[in-house]
């Protein structure tokens, strides 16, 4: 094809809202590097050098218009003193919640991120990732909104009650977690990263009802994004998104990660021209999909999401499940250049 | 009372759409006050299957619909299983539902919300699950399951890896003779309805209330 765009201009032109060569696809790949490079996920995630390799393996193998330096959602728990939990076949996860008692929240304090071994493994990747797309593909950072972090800090059922019942102290833990998810996203962004996946699932209408969220996380969302000296998207992790979608237009993001739960087509008509949409893949059902069910379920989202650009194909979690298998990933690559070809045309390549 | 508007039935079921409202809006008053009212035309045992369960198997509904937040039906949940709690005290009254043997679990992992909003639910509509806690896996399961002699195990799995490895569990059960029934539920088996069968459960709830038809239909079967 001539004319080709990098995956950088594909990506910037969609979030212009404007129609690039073709539409840009995400494949948020942690877990399966350690496939490609015959190591464990253990060894993966923790010794230096092999997730920037894995993500180049990645990237290449599928045409990813992305490098993704996701470690796990834990590693940010990690650096406050948290257990996380590693397994041979699937992600870590955080271990037992270190805020016991709501009286801890009065004394704790951020980590610091220059001093945090396994943050600054994750800024070295970054490093690693930046030098190696040169600009021309987007190296995507993590953070965990402050709004979301405690679910890992200190439990669902034990932030629920805080939140409902103790706004005080819940201001107090909003106010330590964002001094830390701000220095933590502006450190990946100095070390490389080109945008910030902030990851928000508490914030989801799934989580909490749109008005609750209008009281507490909107607030604590705008005035971090807007800390955040780099573009972001705001994730829901699977949880919709929907009924708070002005609010989420308005919240500083440039991409809004939806969840498959809900109908892509009304999403594109809900944040058309205010935000680019990432997803909605259903990660979980994935691993199953034949070679024609990945083909389509890529032309499906395509048609629905696809016409005037705004729009990143991906899954809904952030996160494809290590159970996916190559195959559907490769199905997947392939659907998105056989349909996701710009001017859009759905009637065609029945080849 | 007998008929129309005015039968205990009909008073029981409007009483629980206000209790539903009411616990929804984290309202404890106004859930206890309707409470206090219903004890004038109903027993305890008539208030947990007249209010209580049909309202919290309707929020689980709306859960499932998108209408409704996971805080709303845990804060929810917690009311109600408050409010019974004190008025049990207050009676001296043991669970109306002592059979079947219910536990509840979560496998291999740390995330605690299903377990609990489950375990609220049954206590709240009269039952007494025995609480397993987290991180269980297959073995610990196994040896608890025969020790308490349980008909129903409610588990709860948040990581596609955990769901799966349930499977290892189920066909441990099987080769015991066991006749537990294991029901599952999580976001794994909401995003994909196949799962629960592939894992080799009985049952998958989409919710916590979803548990209480779960529980009747076995009642059903097990006559």
């Amino acid at each position: 094809m001539t004319g080709e765009m990098t995956s950088m201009e594909r990506v910037l032109t969609t979030l212009a809202h404007k129609e690039p060569d073709r539409v840009p696809l995400f494949l948020l790949l942690t877990l399966h590097g350690a496939k490609e490079l015959n190591i464990s996920i253990r060894d993966y995630l923790k010794k230096p050098g092999y997730l920037a390799k894995g993500q180049q393996v990645l990237q290449k193998k599928y045409h990813n218009d992305c490098y993704y330096t996701f470690h796990y959602a834990a590693v940010e728990t990690e650096a406050w003193g948290g257990e996380v939990m590693f397994f041979d076949n699937g992600p870590p996860n955080a271990g037992k919640p270190f805020i016991t008692a709501s009286d801890q929240i009065d004394l704790l304090e951020a980590p610091d991120v220059d001093r945090s071994p396994c943050l600054q493994k994750v800024l070295r990747e970054t490093r690693t990732l930046h030098e190696a797309s040169s600009d021309t593909i987007p190296v995507i950072g993590v953070a965990i909104s402050p709004f979301s972090l405690p679910i890992m800090q200190m439990g669902y059922e034990g932030y629920l009650t805080l939140l409902y019942e103790e706004p005080d102290l819940f201001r107090t833990l909003m106010s330590v977690n964002q001094k830390f998810c701000v220095e933590w996203a502006n450190a990946q962004l100095d070390a490389g990263a080109h945008a910030i996946c902030y990851f928000d699932p508490m914030a989801s209408p799934t989580s909490i009802s749109p008005e609750l969220f209008r009281e507490t996380g909107f607030p604590v969302m705008k005035d971090t994004i807007s800390r955040i000296k780099g573009p972001t998207t705001v994730h829901m992790a699977s949880g919709r998104c929907l009924p708070i979608a002005d609010d989420l237009s308005r919240s500083g993001a440039g991409i809004v990660g939806v969840s498959a739960l809900e109908d892509l087509r009304q999403l594109k008509n809900a944040f058309s021209g205010s935000l680019t949409i990432l997803g909605s893949l259903n990660g979980i059902t994935m691993r199953k999909w034949t070679a024609g069910e990945a083909e389509l379920h890529v032309r499906e989202a395509i048609e629905a999401a696809g016409a005037g650009g705004g729009f990143i194909l991906s899954d809904n979690h952030g996160e494809i499940p290590f159970q996916v298998p190559e195959t559907v990933l490769l199905s997947i690559s392939d659907a998105v250049r056989k349909w996701g070809v710009y001017p859009l045309d759905h009637s065609k390549r029945t080849d | 009372m007998t008929g129309g508007s005015n039968s205990v039935p009909d008073l029981l079921s409007g009483l629980s759409l206000r209790f539903e409202s009411a616990i929804i809006r984290s309202d404890r008053v106004l859930a206890s006050d309707i409470l206090d009212s219903a004890a004038n035309i109903s027993s305890l045992s008539g208030i947990l299957d007249g209010i209580i369960a049909p309202a919290l198997q309707r929020i689980g509904t709306r859960w499932e619909a998108g209408e409704l937040a996971l805080a709303q039906v845990f804060m929810a949940g917690k009311i109600a299983e408050t409010l019974i709690g004190e008025k049990m005290t207050a009676e001296g009254f043991s669970p109306v539902h002592p059979t079947p043997r219910i536990a509840v679990a979560v496998y291999e992992d740390f995330h605690s919300l299903g377990k609990q909003m489950i375990i609220t639910v049954l206590r709240a509509a009269g039952y007494d699950p025995i609480d397993y806690g987290i991180n269980l896996n297959g073995a610990d399961l196994v040896r608890l399951i025969e020790k308490d002699e349980v008909d129903i195990l409610f588990l709860s799995a948040l990581m596609l890896r955990a769901a799966l490895s349930i499977k290892d569990f189920t066909r441990l059960i099987a080769e015991r003779g066991l006749k537990t029934r294991i029901i599952v539920g999580g976001a794994p088996f909401i995003f994909d309805p196949g799962l629960a069968d592939e894992v080799g459960a009985w049952a998958m709830a989409k919710d916590a209330a979803g548990t209480i038809p779960i529980i009747e239909r076995y009642l059903k079967e097990d006559i």
